[in-house]
């Protein structure tokens, strides 16, 4: 749809099409949508500022089919189109946050912010259950609402409304059930009736209330059950609807009142303008990246965490990253060392061990501890506990050892206290406070809360309790906790060439965004690292991924065109990894660059990652060019591709099950030591003897260039449960050496075989598993004996980062290859087709 | 948790498992999950081929063992085919896809899902199929859940199906 004729239109206006927006051209629009659903929603609302009311003026609703990242954009094109406005005139962006599907709602939010950054403008997000009690209200369904929205597996998001002529009023905060809790809910509270989009799946559950309490429920009998529950209703009118509570029946509603609208969501956005909640035209206080997705759960992966370690220990999993202090879930077996800090610094109204045990493991509690890392084992230096009661989060417990204090780890303690309780679906926070206590008031002001009221009496030595309330701890929703690396070669006032470029790259674990100019120099190059979060589990969890994503990638961008020191407005092109990678994270980056791009009218260029990691070479050796043969070893990726020319690619041969990474990072698990494995075990194997132990070489003579790395892997984790169960002590640096050097051989005689294959006289290496020094210097043995030029790009950019998509984007631009608003991410790619 | 209500029916030959299988194509809706047990060999991917062909799915239907997901275009929606064979705890369902797969717009077909008894949807249909003796299939076909109920009956009642109604024992 952008292809060829905005090719033209970007290199015309190169770095002058910095003009202000202005909203002299027309009224101030919101632009909403929402794609929690199975539908998109998305309309174009008028604002009266001095009325605070909106005037929906178009509007469209569409069937997803699970691809709303592909119709998304076009939509909002068309309607901004049809009805002749500009983007310019777009004041705020509205936005359904869920919860619903988490992919949905992932998509509106990265568009949405996409969308708002790239124009500066306020991101307002909605709930999506309060779209479709608003939706049910325009239809004129008055009394007690019920709305059940679908939550998968087993579960409904309930939430309850009280619909008067005058509005929709919210009556309980967001939260997750199983649906046959959601169902005796409603039983016990008599709806007048029930909306949302579980009604498809759990309509015969419901319909039992329909029919009244006073009857026995009758056995549905095959005709007009289950799938046909929606036929049954469709030709329910809205008059029927709007006659409602009459007694104890309650009315399931039709398909109509079951996905978010456009008028659902722009009523509930003018509710909330109205009541002060929200505000389309105030920057600062919905600035994009502070916009969130509605969760109510933790991903699976901290769940099942949360309930193994409320009765044993935590897996030794060290950051490996950071020596000093680390903050993790606080465990059963640190309860005791909690509970003697908690008596230390808490006096007469100390928590036993006991109290503190029975909080872990339950669902609305959230309980964190810092740990100070000593040759001596891990030691207890901070704890914070916290509650979540209909979308409150209540402060339990801080405690920090004196000694410890100052440092800033209470704010850090109560940031990830308050990251989980905004996943579980808060919003605010409230404590109390020992009257006396000025120091600890002082803290809780400093990080925004306010005093609410006094409790007299409160605490057992008779001294009052402050209250204390605010939001919950934002900051960190900024980058997402995460630390941010950058390469920046350039002076501020350097001459810049067009075309100016933004690359963004969210293919795994890190969120990564680059500028790059007409010379191809990179402008900037900011990377914010996910892998603290990931650590604890060994490995990267796809949904947590997804998550930090979300949170970062506005401020991650911000971040970098800052430090190029430009703005959206200067930008001629957005790049964006499309494939291969975690499809989740994937999403996030492709939904925000699409946002921005169509909001900036620029040209979006999708970026295979593999290519990114081909052309990092260049950033080892400007004079770089194929033919090549590169070897490209990652978490993610083992293979070897030769490339015959920029852009034109054949895989030579890439490994059937895991990858190298994987693979260290497994046997690192397994060994107990820290994640990634990859550092850790480079690190151990170079004081161990890499022929002690004879791990077999998959796939050495195969005769072809593909790699096996899961009988290797398979064949440590047995020799290791082989030695401890026959009483040996592991020489973990053997183990390391002798793993490593299986590895480096099958990618050596691999390599050798390609070079001769091919007679590409370089030879490359990319992806993050470059950055091991043995492979290094067996790579470097091997190109000396043959006489091959050896390439090798920085270990800074061995890992994923935006600059090497950059390289690739600038190339595309010049080509004139764009993608159109319908493209999506895609897990799987091959490098051998162009695209 | 199911109905009770087994229907079973005894095939000969590969062939006789696709025509099977062949026969739930017209009913089945988007939404709709069909759970497959069965040994290694037992014929599940067998199952899935017959079904695909007749729902007009193109493309060779292969075992998605390693790939865990493979999604093939039907006439009217999509076709997922999962196997949990290879995967090691329940947790990574949700890094996979599965839930807002087999809750979507097309029909989920899942191998090994009984590995995941937890995890399968509110409603779905479950055939097992057994090796009595070489060369032979027993497939039997259970429901559970409303809509999964309703499909079983209206496949049970296409006499293509030649399924029996059996005693439900396993």
């Amino acid at each position: 749809m952008v292809a060829t004729e905005k090719k033209a239109s970007a290199e015309a206006d190169v770095l002058e099409k910095a003009q202000p927006p202005s909203r002299h051209g027309g009224e101030p629009l919101a632009l909403l949508f929402d794609t929690a659903n199975e539908t998109i929603a998305c309309g174009i609302a008028r604002l009266d500022r001095r009325e605070k009311k909106a005037h929906l003026v178009a509007s469209a609703q569409k069937m997803a089919h699970r691809a709303s990242n592909t119709q998304l954009i076009p939509i909002i094109d068309d309607l901004l189109h049809t009805m002749g406005a500009s983007r310019e005139n777009i004041a705020c962006v509205v936005c359904g946050k869920g919860p619903g599907s988490f992919t949905g709602v992932r998509i509106a939010m990265a568009t949405a912010k996409g969308v708002a950054s790239a124009l500066a403008r306020p991101l307002v997000p909605v709930s999506s259950l309060d779209a479709v009690a608003w939706e049910a209200w325009a239809r004129g369904v008055r009394g007690r609402l019920f709305v059940v929205a679908d939550a998968m597996r087993h579960e409904i998001y309930p939430a309850w409304f009280a619909l008067d002529e005058a509005d929709a009023h919210r009556e309980s905060a967001d939260r997750v059930v199983k649906a046959e809790e959601a169902f005796d809910e409603a039983r016990l509270m008599a709806p007048s009736a029930i909306a949302g989009d579980a009604l498809a799946k759990y309509g015969e559950l419901f319909s039992e209330l329909e029919r009244g309490q006073e009857h026995a429920p009758e056995q549905a009998s095959g005709q007009g059950s289950g799938q046909g529950l929606g036929d049954a209703f469709e030709g329910a009118s809205e008059e029927a609807s709007a006659a409602l509570s009459d007694g104890s029946a309650a009315v399931i509603l039709p398909d109509a009142y079951r996905a978010p609208t456009a008028r659902g969501l722009m009523l509930a956005f003018e509710n909330a303008w109205r009541e002060g909640s929200a505000d389309p035209f105030d920057f600062d206080r919905f600035h994009p990246m502070r916009a969130l997705p509605a969760y109510t759960r933790l991903s699976d992966a901290e769940e099942n965490e949360r309930t193994r370690i409320a009765k044993e220990g935590a897996q030794n999993l060290a950051t490996g990253v950071d020596g000093g202090i680390v903050c993790r879930p606080l465990s059963r077996e640190m309860c005791p060392e909690v509970a003697a800090l908690e008596s230390a610094v808490m006096g007469t109204d100390a928590w036993s061990e006991n109290l503190v045990a029975d909080e872990l493991g339950r669902k609305d509690r959230i309980w964190w501890c810092a740990l100070s890392h000593t040759p001596s084992g891990d030691e207890v230096i901070g704890y914070a506990g916290g509650w979540v009661v209909d979308g409150e989060l209540q402060i339990l417990k801080v405690g920090v050892a004196p000694a410890w204090r100052r440092r800033g780890i209470a704010r850090e303690l109560l940031a990830r206290v308050s990251d989980d309780a905004r996943n579980l679906g808060a919003e605010r926070m409230t404590l109390e406070v020992r009257r006396g206590n000025e120091g600890a008031q002082k803290f809780y002001e400093n990080v925004g809360m306010s005093a609410l009221g006094v409790r007299p009496r409160y605490y057992s030595d008779g001294e009052d309790a402050c209250i204390m309330q605010g939001t919950l701890l934002a900051e960190r929703t900024q980058i997402a906790g995460m630390d941010i690396r950058s390469k920046n070669g350039l002076q501020k006032d350097s001459q810049v060439h067009s075309p100016l470029i933004l690359a963004i790259e969210t293919s795994c674990d890190e969120t990564a965004a680059a500028v790059i100019d007409g010379e191809g120099r990179l402008l900037s190059d900011v990377v914010a690292s996910q892998i603290d979060f990931h650590a604890r589990f060994g490995g990267v969890v796809p949904e947590i991924a997804s998550r930090k994503h979300i949170e970062a990638i506005s401020g991650v961008c911000e971040e970098g065109l800052a430090q190029a020191h430009v703005s959206y407005n200067d930008l001629n092109a957005i790049a964006v990894t499309y494939a291969p990678g975690l499809v989740g994270a994937l999403v996030v980056g492709v939904a925000f660059a699409k946002g921005a791009a169509w909001a900036l009218d620029i040209p979006l260029i999708g970026v295979n990652h593999l290519e990114g990691h081909l052309y990092a070479n260049k950033l080892g050796d400007e004079g770089f060019a194929p033919p090549a043969v590169v070897s490209l070893v990652s978490g993610g990726n083992t293979m070897l591709v030769f490339m015959k020319d920029w852009g034109d690619y054949e895989t030579l041969g890439s490994t059937i099950d895991d990858a190298v990474g994987e693979a260290f990072d497994k046997v690192a698990k397994a060994l107990g030591l820290g994640y990634p494995g990859g550092p850790v075990i480079s690190r151990l194997a170079e004081k161990g003897d890499p022929s002690a132990i004879d791990f077999p070489r998959a796939m050495l003579h195969s005769g072809d260039l593909r790699f096996s790395l899961s009988g290797l892997k398979t064949a440590v984790i047995t020799y290791i449960q082989q030695q401890k169960a026959v009483g040996n002590e592991l020489n973990l640096p053997d183990i390391a050496a002798s793993f490593q050097q299986a590895v480096i051989d099958v990618q050596i005689a691999k390599a050798a075989r390609a070079l001769s294959q091919t007679g590409a006289k370089t030879f490359c290496l990319g992806g993050g598993v470059a950055a091991n020094p043995a492979l290094r210097r067996a790579y470097e043995e091997l190109c000396a004996k043959r006489h091959v030029k050896l390439v090798m790009p920085p270990l800074s950019s061995c890992g994923d980062n935006a600059g090497m998509i950059a390289l690739v984007a600038l190339d595309r631009f010049r080509q004139g290859k764009f993608f159109g608003w319908d493209a999506d991410a895609y897990a799987h790619a091959s490098l051998d087709e162009p695209y | 948790m199911g109905s009770g209500l087994c229907y079973t029916r005894t095939t000969n030959s590969p062939d006789g498992t696709k025509q099977l299988a062949a026969t739930l194509a017209p009913y089945v809706h988007a939404g709709d999950v069909i759970v497959l047990d069965g040994d290694l060999g037992a014929g599940k991917t067998q199952f899935v081929q017959g079904f695909a062909h007749a729902f007009g799915v193109l493309e060779q239907i292969v075992s998605p063992t390693f790939n865990l997901l493979l999604t093939y275009r039907g006439e009217r929606f999509p076709l997922y085919h999962f196997d949990l064979y290879r995967l090691e705890e329940a947790a990574q369902l949700e890094d996979i896809g599965f839930y807002e797969t087999i809750d979507a717009d097309g029909v989920t077909f899942i191998e090994w899902g009984s590995r995941f008894a937890d995890a399968m949807p509110y409603s779905y249909l479950r055939i097992t199929l057994n090796v009595p003796e070489e060369g032979k299939r027993q497939v039997s076909v259970r429901s559970v859940g409303d809509r999964a109920r309703q499909l079983l009956c209206v496949w049970a009642n296409d006499s293509k199906s030649r399924l029996m109604k059996s005693s439900g024992a396993e």
